[in-house]
């Protein structure tokens, strides 16, 4: 009897408290005693203080609790947020439109640890600038999918799909893609190599493993306003092999292919555009895109001749100098278009700048068919009549969703 | 060369003819019956140590040994199911009644040897008897090594491939110079071509000991010394397994532990008087990774007829053994089956030998006793892969004629069943004459023997069912032609006996000459020589009762294996245009092939060591200590290099216009331009290297240990014996010679073309040079048997002192940059550093095959030769790259026991670690790290035998 009584007062309170507990996590933390009190700082880069700091939106989000809190800034680019405790990155990214010319203010600050020891923390992030582009990263189709007859994974099938977002012509001639040094998201906090001696990013992208340039001489491959360009591995039929997969060997498409440097991707079928491969490192017979965590970015070679381009940023790894495989192009900031990171777990370390990407995106799992794609920008598709318009507000976590399946599948 | 054998010959015939009068010759004759009742023991063995003599007991009982030079000799008795007897005899008449006493071997006896003994050669040997086998419960030829002084605990597993190394670690070498006979014929794996994929070190082809099984085994010797001239193709040591035969009862055992389960039974069937007997023995093993998952299992099955006779056995007794010996392995794995439904692969080993073998006694003046071994082996191999692959669709070419030529293409997914058919095929044959003469109160014993082997391998090589990978061009190994060696030996054996002490001297010498077609080897001649020097034999009445010093010196060679010489001509394509175009169904590809001859132009040597031991052995009261230094060094072992040719070579660029219509004429590719008229198709030459393997003797490992046994009797009491024994042993493998490596890739600053220059390093192409390994154990074993229980338990523990591993340091060879680019050098083997560390290769070939020295990369003013050369260093950045990799101390226990029940069961059971102490080990040249698990896992395994 007793031990009945005891064990329906245990369940009893139980029951209470796990409401308290929903409570505690529905509202905001008012309480001093559970909470921390951070206090942020925006910047405006200089150059720039004609632009205002007041309403913009400051995300402060936890990763391994999920908890997120947003706050806006005054016009003196101050505020406060009071939050649980643990650990967040602060980001802060808006866009302003004029003239045409769409520019982004992004900053982020990452592993601000709140305790009850340590339960107030100022916080200053230097927002920096950077404009949107013309051409961007429209889906990236890395994973791989499931091959039915064999049941493992088919990974010859990735590629790459480039928008034209802007209501101009754009030219995709002597525009640059590659993927990011090293292949896979450094994880459980290890730091990427390409970082100076403090352990900070450098401005810049780390183009990695094969160099590969549009081929043209200047007005060969327009890329019409709201058109798509796509670019694979393996330029052929997949279906053929596995039906949920993708048909890459259409007419106009292109494909990362050069006879000397990748004997071992198929033969591009007949009507494919192979793209240049300018530059290699490594005895590898084919170009590698990580199916886990890659970071894909397009750049300009800023105007330079290949040549010159290559002599003035061919950089090897600050941590191994005399190994040729892991030095890079290092692609200096002004020159990257526009950058995707993916990541494979939440708390892998970023590879790429604010500037370039402020955040991630992340599929459940390679193999299963996932890519990753950007969002349509409801207020400028409208405003464009019609014309989609995607967002870009160089984030990837805003901007990017993940689908469950690729959108040439659907073709 | 052959003057100096022929010299020496003759020398010896010459003592011969002239001293052959000298000594009298008498006979011995008796009886072998039973201690206990008196019953006459048939089929047992009566042998003159010294002198190799040997008679049968007949059915009564009844042994005569003829032409037996007068002297003082050890006469000693064998009989299955018998303890070993043994016993000094003065011959200076005739012996007509000579009763020998045996007593069965049980655990009845009040001493029971469950350990190695040492053996009766002049040099290190180890004798292991089948009271041991069983009680050790092994499960191949290779679990018996752990009784070696030196040895250590190793789990039982006949699911992965089970080695023999004697005297020294794991590594190829060792496997490859430890030799192994089977009654005398040597078993050699060397004609064996499929051998795994991967370079040329990882092939090496090495004896898979657990395609043997130990239940017919009677005893193993183990010779870890210098081994006699008779002894050929081996570097270390031999393992030589006698199989049991003559009249033994029907014996079942069945055997399980964790992964496996075994049965087998063996029985020795009398034909009736004087017309031999039959051995039949059968054994099954079944083993599986893991008993929860049938996805990995493994099968063994082997059986053995031995009919064995002796004829003339009042006379001049001939002694006539005929084995028959089938040996199959089965090995099934499958692939995961929530992953690849239908992948799976399975590998069958079946192999049949015969062996014909026996001694003649003849006792002429001029020869003493004729050995006599033929012996062949037929092994059909298959191994069968099936999986379900999708591949890129590439172009692909199987033609077999160098050139230029328009090839196919490969479907994109498709079954691939691959097939490997392997059968290599041995056939030896050795004859060997004995002559025993007194010269002066002197025995001298010459042996001269010759001995014929013959390789080669009658398999189809690899083969495709259906679809075929790219590139791939099938390869016969019936094509190979067989590897001939003749070798002839001329052993001396004497014994001298000098006042109290004996001086016994063996020196010979061993002729080799390898005859493969292509090829043209010189003969070699190696050398062997032992010597004991007994000072104190057998004197119960001083402290020290026995006392001798033992050394040997000689030079041992083994020969290369078939895939070496033959390793099959190497097809390097490339594919120089390619189109594809599905809706006009049109399909081009034009394929470079370049084919390189297998043959090497140059003749692969001997891997050649020079081993020497020397050692003592003394009894002082009842302890008996035996400790003994070796050191062996092995040069002109195998390794890899490589040889780079330019290839100037011109790629067509890609061409995927829908419009292009390629065709190939006049050796070129032409397409169609905008107008529609055909011209040339663009392209670009590259200059590409092309290597091929072309393995070399470069290899080199010193070897030195000292190993001791202390037997410190028994404690009568407790009827207990507690045995020391173990060995500190040091190997350090090191490559000489230069290496030619290419580090591939594009130019960096031109980067349609290939890196142009290709590295010469001396050694490795690594920053480390070799590798050093030192371990230090000692094995304490308290053997306590019951008589009055029957039963024996031994209980071991094992003690690792020191374990360690590090790499080879040449100091001025290894630097570091510190912060503005200049070189220091530090002692890495003593510290680590936090920067990178680099090797410079010591010159490096042009495209013109200039060689230039290394040191270009510091005086030259060229900056892109300069940035080229920089990317060739080989560099490490770990710290501890060079620092040994040691753990303290650690500890481990095993115990055995073995029953029996009655006169028809015997129960074994062992546990190893039975404490399942295991411990995680700090690595003291990296304390930060995780540490390693030290031990073996806990194992444990019963048998239970039953005699009918």
């Amino acid at each position: 009897m007793k031990i009945k009584n005891l064990l329906y007062t245990a369940i009893a309170s139980l029951i209470l408290f796990s409401s308290c507990i929903q409570e505690l996590r529905k509202d905001d933390f008012k309480d001093e005693a559970i909470s921390g009190l951070v206090k942020i700082q925006l910047k405006m880069p200089q150059g720039y203080e004609q632009f205002s700091t007041e309403g913009m939106k400051i995300l402060l989000l936890d990763n391994t609790s999920g908890l997120e809190y947003t706050v806006i800034a005054d016009a003196n680019g101050y505020a406060e947020a009071r939050v649980a405790f643990g650990t967040y990155s602060i980001s802060s990214e808006s866009k302003y439109t004029e003239n045409k010319t769409i520019s982004i203010f992004n900053g982020m600050q990452s592993g601000l640890r709140l305790t009850p020891e340590e339960n107030t923390a100022n916080v200053s992030i230097d927002l920096k600038y950077s404009k949107s582009s013309q051409i961007i990263i429209k889906e990236f189709y890395y994973g791989g999918c499931q091959n039915i007859s064999t049941g493992k994974n088919y990974a010859k099938d990735v590629y790459v799909i480039l928008y034209n977002n802007s209501e101009e012509v754009a030219y995709l001639d002597s525009l640059c893609i590659g993927v990011a040094y090293p292949w896979n998201a450094p994880t459980t906090g290890k730091i990427p190599e390409f970082t100076d001696v403090n352990g900070n990013l450098m401005p810049g992208a780390p183009n990695s493993g094969m160099g590969w340039m549009f081929d043209g001489t200047g007005k060969d491959l327009p890329l019409q306003p709201g058109e798509d360009a796509v670019i694979s591995l393996n330029a052929i039929d997949h279906t053929k092999i596995t039906a949920n997969s993708v048909n890459l060997g259409k007419q106009g498409y292109f494909t990362f292919y050069d006879p000397v440097l990748t004997p071992q991707h198929s033969t591009p079928e007949a009507g494919v555009i192979p793209l240049k491969g300018f530059w290699k490192t490594g005895p590898s017979k084919s170009y590698v895109i990580s199916n886990l965590s890659p970071a894909l970015f397009i750049y300009t070679t800023g105007g330079r001749d290949i040549e010159e381009f290559i002599a003035q940023t061919y950089t090897p790894n600050p941590k191994n100098p005399s190994q040729a495989l892991s030095a890079c192009l290092f692609v200096e900031k002004d020159n990257v278009v526009d950058g995707v990171e993916c990541f494979r777990n939440n708390n892998d370390t970023k590879r790429f700048i604010p500037e370039i990407d402020n955040g991630f995106i992340r599929t459940p799992g390679n193999g299963q068919g996932y890519s990753v794609h950007r969002k349509i920008d409801e207020e400028a598709t409208a405003a464009a009549g019609g014309r989609i318009v995607y967002q870009d507000t160089n984030n990837s976590s805003n901007d990017f969703y993940v689908r469950d399946k690729a959108s040439l599948t659907e073709n | 060369m052959k003057k100096f054998c022929s010299t020496l010959m003759l020398f010896f015939a010459c003592i011969f003819s002239v001293f052959a009068q000298d000594s009298n010759i008498y006979s011995i004759e008796g009886t072998v019956v039973l201690k206990e009742t008196g019953e006459p023991i048939p089929y047992a063995q009566i042998v003159i140590k010294e002198l190799g003599q040997w008679a049968f007991t007949n059915d009564e009982g009844e042994f005569k040994i003829n032409g037996v030079i007068e002297g003082k000799y050890t006469l000693q008795a064998f009989a299955l199911g018998y303890v070993d007897y043994e016993v000094p005899i003065t011959v200076s008449k005739k012996v007509p009644k000579f009763k020998i006493l045996m007593m069965e071997d049980n655990l009845k006896l009040s001493e029971v040897v469950v350990t190695a003994q040492a053996g009766e050669s002049i040099n290190s040997s180890n004798k292991i008897g089948k009271a041991a086998i069983s009680h050790l419960q092994a499960s191949s030829v290779a679990d018996i090594m752990q009784l070696l002084p030196g040895g250590v605990t190793t789990n039982p597993s006949i699911t992965q491939k089970n080695n023999i190394s004697i005297r020294g670690f794991s590594d190829v070498n060792n496997y490859r110079g430890t030799g192994f006979l089977i009654n005398g014929s040597q078993i050699s794996n060397d004609a064996s071509m499929y051998n795994g994929t991967g370079s040329v070190m990882n092939t090496l082809p090495t004896i898979d000991y657990r395609q043997y099984s130990t239940d017919n085994i009677e005893s193993v010797e183990v010779i870890k010394g210098v081994a006699s001239a008779e002894y050929g193709d081996i570097t270390a040591g031999a393992v030589l397994v006698n199989t049991k035969a003559g009249r033994t009862p029907f014996e079942i055992s069945f055997k399980v532990d964790p992964s496996t389960k075994a049965f087998s039974a063996n029985k020795g069937f009398s034909l009736g008087k004087d017309n031999g007997y039959l051995n039949v023995d059968a054994d099954y093993a079944n083993a599986a990774t893991d008993r929860r998952s049938p996805v990995n299992t493994f099968d063994r099955l082997n059986f053995g007829l031995t009919y064995s006779n002796t004829f003339n056995n009042d006379r001049k007794p001939f002694r006539f053994n005929a084995r028959l010996t089938g040996n199959f392995m089965f090995n099934t794995a499958e692939s995961d089956p929530d992953a690849g439904k239908e992948d799976f692969s399975t590998t069958r080993n079946n192999e049949i030998g015969l062996s014909i073998y026996g001694k003649w006694m003849i006792n002429k003046k001029w020869i003493s006793a004729l050995s006599y071994n033929l012996s062949g082996r037929y092994s059909i191999d298959n191994i069968r892969n099936y999986s379900l692959v999708a591949n890129n669709i590439i172009p692909t070419t199987s033609t077999m004629t160098p050139g230029i030529a328009l090839g196919q293409f490969t479907s994109g997914q498709a079954y691939v069943d691959e097939r490997i058919n392997d059968e290599p095929i041995y056939l030896n044959a050795k004859i060997s004459a004995n002559l025993n003469k007194k010269i002066k109160g002197s025995l001298f014993s010459t042996v001269l023997g010759v001995e014929f082997n013959s390789k080669g391998n009658n398999g189809k090589g690899t083969y495709y069912i259906g679809e075929q990978p790219a590139f791939f061009r099938e390869r016969h190994y019936s094509d190979i032609p067989f590897m001939n060696t003749f070798a002839a030996f001329l052993q001396e054996e004497v014994t001298i006996p000098i006042a109290s002490t004996s001086l016994e001297l063996d020196l010979g010498a061993r002729f080799t000459k390898l005859a493969i077609k292509n090829y043209d080897y010189k003969p070699t001649l190696d050398p062997r020589f032992n010597a004991r020097y007994n000072i104190i034999k057998n004197n119960k009445r001083t402290g020290v009762s026995t006392f001798a010093i033992h050394g040997g010196w000689g030079i041992l060679e083994k020969l290369p294996s078939l895939n070496l010489l033959y390793g099959g001509d190497v097809y390097i394509d490339r594919t120089l245009f390619q189109y594809k175009n599905i809706s006009t169904n049109e399909l081009l590809s034009l394929i470079q092939t370049v084919i390189e001859d297998e043959l090497l132009d140059y003749n692969i040597g001997l891997a050649k060591t020079r081993n020497m031991e020397i050692g003592f052995n003394m009894t002082i009261g009842d302890v008996k200590f035996d400790i003994t230094y070796f050191n062996e060094k092995l040069t002109r072992a195998i390794s890899q290099n490589m040889e780079y040719t330019l290839q100037p070579t011109k790629y067509y660029n890609a061409v995927t216009s829908m419009t292009a219509a390629p065709k190939y004429e006049n050796g070129m590719i032409m397409i169609k331009d905008d107008s529609g008229n055909y011209v040339e198709a663009p392209s670009t030459l590259v200059n590409e290297y092309l290597g091929s393997d072309t393995p070399d003797n470069r290899g080199k490992q010193d070897k030195w240990g000292i190993e001791y046994d202390v037997d410190f009797g028994r404690i009568k009491s407790l009827n207990t014996s507690i045995i020391v024994n173990g060995s500190y042993l040091k190997t350090t493998n090191s490559t000489g010679g230069l290496l030619y490596d290419y580090i591939g890739g594009q130019d960096p600053l031109n980067s349609k073309d290939r890196f142009p220059y290709i590295s010469i390093f001396e050694g490795t192409a690594n920053v480390s040079n070799g590798q050093n390994r030192d371990r230090l154990t000692t094995s304490l074993n308290l053997v306590t048997n019951i008589p009055k229980l029957r039963m024996v338990v031994s209980f071991t523990t094992q003690f690792i002192w020191m374990d360690r591993t590090w790499s080879l340091f040449k100091e001025n060879d290894v630097y570091e940059l510190d912060d503005n680019g200049n070189k220091i050098f530090g002692n890495y083997a003593e510290h680590g550093t936090d920067r990178v560390l680099y090797r410079d290769p010591v010159a490096y070939m042009d495209r013109d095959g200039n060689i230039h020295p290394f040191s270009d990369y510091y005086t030259t003013a060229d900056e892109d030769l300069k940035f080229r050369l920089g990317m060739m260093r080989e560099t490490s950045s770990f710290s501890y790259n060079f620092l040994k990799n040691s753990y303290n101390p650690y500890v481990m226990a095993n115990i055995r026991v073995t029953k029996e029940i009655g006169d028809f069961a015997k129960i074994s059971f062992y546990a190893n670690n039975f404490t399942n102490s295991r411990p995680i080990m700090k690595n003291n040249a990296r304390p930060n790290m995780l540490g390693d698990r030290k031990n073996t896992s806990i194992y444990f395994g019963a048998e239970l035998r039953i005699t009918l």
